[in-house]
């Protein structure tokens, strides 16, 4: 087990390092002149001249080959040095380190919303399929899978702030701030598991085992709680671990609309002005924690299921 | 199983504890006598030469700091700590008399060794420095309250120019910038919100409003929204995709005060490929000119909050040219244009082609443009046989298209005209020379004459000429085809009283009061 874990985190240094290198590419082949990009963030456009940009080129070190800018980047922060923001010339992790915890908390509170809707509704749902919860639910997660977050969000602030006065429009404080981003987020990845859950519970009752269950005279309750749901968990935890990784990518739109103060719109905003040394740190922070939780969920099948036993595969 | 399950629980309830403890800390007594303000990008600092512009910071800077001269209502340029100035004839020497009755927020008095520090201040730090700073020569204190300035070579929009919010007058205090404003900056939370308190010092007076806030919010979906729930009290410069329905609605809330003031400066407009494509050829820009229904496009896009599109400069302007002769809708002549640029219908198909080659042209906008736009003089264009594919492109793609040639028209829509005088736009786009970034856009020797004659024309008699003449020149060749001139537009809480407000200045807040 450890031994695999060991396998695993080097494979992840891999991966991160693959992203890294992935983003700064992509950014670089983006079309337009970064350097001009920068200025105009940083200066405004009316009155920039070549000379300007060029003068900007030239202090961020923008005129040197792609791979050789991409090797000091990779060089420094090795060293623990994320540099400093083009635009603003604070610290990159700074100014991560002072989002993230916006950022961290309305992906949790959207992945408690989505599970404590979802598991609950899909194990209903498969229990009494072709009822009238089962089409129910069912309808609600299609809607809900459809839906921008966008046009939800919007929507769920005209209701409950607008027109009931329940929680504020927007905003970052406590845990009324939190409620609507979080169900703007979370109700998208509650439509995905639900469906999931719904469809591998029904996978799992129609095995050989629960039959045997059955026959031996097992309580209804035990064979769900003991036999069924644990086996139907493993896809499960495993869309969840993927869904954290697009959670995050959702707090880009939905931090915008409710002015969410994260890591989200900290990202579109530097990809736009082109601020390399953010959009990096940005990626970086994404990826790794991306890799650790699914490293996580990894782990958590050898609970789950004891046919899963890594180092006796290896 | 269990053992997870409970695991799970566990973590849930950890995680609910934690948000709930962040939740009790956020609290904070109701403050009565506070505005509250959309803003919608945070800052970059306070620092005028490293901050940059982002959306709004006008506003936080017009209650922070003062300037010489400011643009009023009217789009004169007024004193502000400036109470009279004089040019030499030269037009080298700009002398101003200051004010005797200021100080700045830290305490220390505000005269003319002061005004020459802060432009020190403003000119020393960044590599790119603030550019007003570099075309003057020095600054020197005459007396305690009379200062001159020395330029490089006349500049003859300096005053203007110093209308600029760029151009503030602060003081050092402990490494930060402070101004002679009605507010002090108090707090900044990044990303969140900016907390400014009254200037008991202010020297117009002591400001009515005790604390302002300013809530960062970057959907403007969700800052109108937030002004309905009574959450924020004022949006300035209001825009949305789709501004004439929101403004529609929101003006039948009987809380809200919806003021509009007519653009006086450069509005949305077309701009052609001169260089390459179909519009080399001046009568096919002028078809165009002609084909595009500028009034039908205003009237769907904004309604009744702009003015249609004639000039270059919008009618309000102190530089337009009223009896100007702009491209009225004309469909016949736009055909007859097309047929002399030898584009036919050659194969009855609807569109025109010349050398069996189609009527096909690119028209570049931005993701931030409101696509409608596009689309509408896509359609219009369509009727003249003229094919419009629309390429919606990220920002910095666009201007590389456009620096590049790779367009055959494209939408200008974000003009932003910083000072009282819009010389800087018309220089940076139609004037020719060795730092010209806009290479397809329209350029000949009698607009460079004219826009290098913005530059040293002093009497502003010659000036709005000068200007004119630069409008006709773009219409005689059809440089840009001018839709419209969005309004600027103010939203407040009907409680907020004796308040004028005008573009990119908030400064008349300090004698605004909110009503119980």
């Amino acid at each position: 087990m450890l031994k695999c874990i060991a396998r695993r985190l080097v494979l992840m240094i891999v991966v991160v390092l693959g992203v890294t290198m992935m983003t700064f590419s992509i950014m670089h082949l983006a079309p337009g002149d970064p350097a001009e990009m920068i200025a105009i963030a940083k200066y405004g456009m009316e009155d920039l001249t070549q000379e300007d940009i060029e003068r900007i080129r030239k202090a961020e070190g923008l005129d040197a080959p792609v791979y050789v800018q991409y090797a000091k980047w990779l060089s420094h922060t090795a060293r623990g040095d994320f540099g400093r923001s083009l635009i603003t010339g604070e610290p990159v992790l700074e100014e991560i380190w002072y989002r993230f915890p916006a950022t961290l908390k309305l992906a949790l509170a959207a992945m408690m919303v989505s599970l404590f809707i979802a598991v609950p509704v899909g194990i209903i749902s498969a229990l009494r399929q072709y009822s009238l919860i089962d089409y129910l639910s069912m309808t609600g997660a299609l809607i809900g899978v459809c839906m921008p977050n966008f046009w939800l969000g919007l929507l769920l602030i005209l209701l409950f702030s607008v027109y009931l006065g329940l929680f504020p429009v927007c905003g970052y404080g406590g845990l009324r701030h939190i409620v609507l981003p979080a169900l703007t987020l979370g109700t998208g990845m509650a439509a995905i598991v639900t469906r999931l859950t719904r469809s591998s519970m029904l996978e799992v009752l129609k095995q050989d085992y629960i039959t045997t269950a059955r026959a031996k005279g097992l309580s209804e309750k035990k064979i769900i709680t003991d036999h069924a749901l644990k086996n139907a968990f493993i896809p499960v935890i495993t869309v969840i671990g993927l869904q954290f990784g697009h959670l995050l990518e959702g707090t880009v739109i939905v931090e915008t609309i409710f002015a969410w103060p994260g890591v989200g719109k900290l990202l579109v905003d530097s990809i736009f002005a082109r601020d390399f040394a953010l959009i990096q740190g940005c990626v970086l922070i994404f990826a790794v924690i991306f890799v650790i939780v699914n490293l996580l969920v990894d782990i958590s099948y050898v609970y789950l299921d004891p046919k899963i036993r890594y180092e006796k595969e290896h | 199983m269990r053992k997870v399950l409970k695991a799970i629980g566990l973590i849930c309830c950890l995680a609910a504890i934690s948000l709930a403890v962040s939740g009790c800390s956020g609290k904070s007594e109701e403050i009565k006598n506070e505005l509250r303000i959309a803003l919608p990008d945070d800052v970059r600092g306070f620092d005028p030469s490293t901050s940059g512009y982002t959306s709004g910071i006008w506003d936080v800077y017009s209650l922070l700091y003062d300037r010489l001269v400011i643009e009023d209502r009217n789009k004169q340029v007024v004193a502000q700590l400036a109470k009279s100035w004089e040019v030499s004839d030269d037009g080298l020497t700009w002398t101003f008399h200051l004010r005797e009755d200021v100080e700045f927020t830290s305490g220390t008095k505000f005269n003319a060794a002061a005004v020459k520090a802060s432009f020190e201040f403003l000119k020393g730090k960044s590599i790119c420095p603030v550019p007003l700073t570099t075309k003057i020569k020095s600054i020197e204190v005459a007396d305690d309250y009379t200062v001159k300035f020395v330029l490089n070579r006349p500049h003859a929009p300096f005053l203007a120019d110093l209308t600029d919010m760029r151009y503030p007058i602060l003081a050092v205090n402990d490494g930060q910038p402070v101004g002679t404003g009605p507010y002090i900056l108090k707090e900044w939370i990044k990303g969140k919100e900016i907390v400014l308190v009254k200037n008991e010092r202010y020297w117009k007076g002591v400001p009515i409003i005790d604390r302002i806030v300013f809530k960062i919010i970057p959907d403007p979906h969700t800052r109108s929204l937030a002004l309905e729930a009574g959450e924020i009290d004022l949006i300035t410069c209001y825009g949305s995709p789709n501004l004439k329905e929101e403004l529609q609605r929101l003006q039948k809330n009987p809380q809200t005060v919806v003021d509009t003031i007519h653009n006086w400066k450069v509005g949305h407009h077309l701009v052609f490929n001169y260089k390459k494509g179909p519009f080399s050829d001046a009568r096919a820009r002028k078809a165009v000119s002609y084909a595009i229904d500028a009034q039908k496009v205003k009237e769907n896009i904004v309604g009744k909050y702009g003015i249609t599109g004639v000039a270059h400069l919008s009618p309000l302007s102190p530089f337009a040219k009223p009896d100007i002769k702009g491209y009225a809708c004309n469909l016949e002549q736009a055909k007859n244009y097309l047929s002399e640029a030898g584009w036919k219908d050659s194969n009855n198909d609807g569109a025109l082609d010349k050398n069996g080659k189609p009527f096909r042209v690119k028209l570049v906008i931005t993701k931030d443009d409101i696509a409608a736009i596009a689309e509408m003089a896509q359609s219009q264009l369509q009727k003249v046989g003229v094919e419009v594919e629309i390429q919606v492109l990220e920002r910095g793609a666009q201007q590389k298209a456009i620096e590049e040639g790779n367009f055959d028209l494209a939408l200008f829509t974000r003009i932003y005209c910083s000072g009282a005088d819009p010389h800087l736009h018309f220089r940076q786009i139609y004037r020719s020379g060795a730092d010209e970034r806009y290479g397809y856009i329209f350029k000949n020797n009698e607009l460079d004459d004219l826009i290098n004659k913005l530059y040293t024309t002093l009497d502003n008699q010659e000036r709005v000429k000068v200007y004119q003449r630069i409008q006709e020149v773009l219409l005689e060749n059809a440089a840009a085809v001018y839709l419209f001139y969005e309004d600027h537009v103010t939203l407040y809480n009907r409680r907020l009283k004796n308040f004028d407000p005008f573009s990119g200045e908030l400064s008349t807040l300090w004698q605004a009061y909110l009503e119980k």
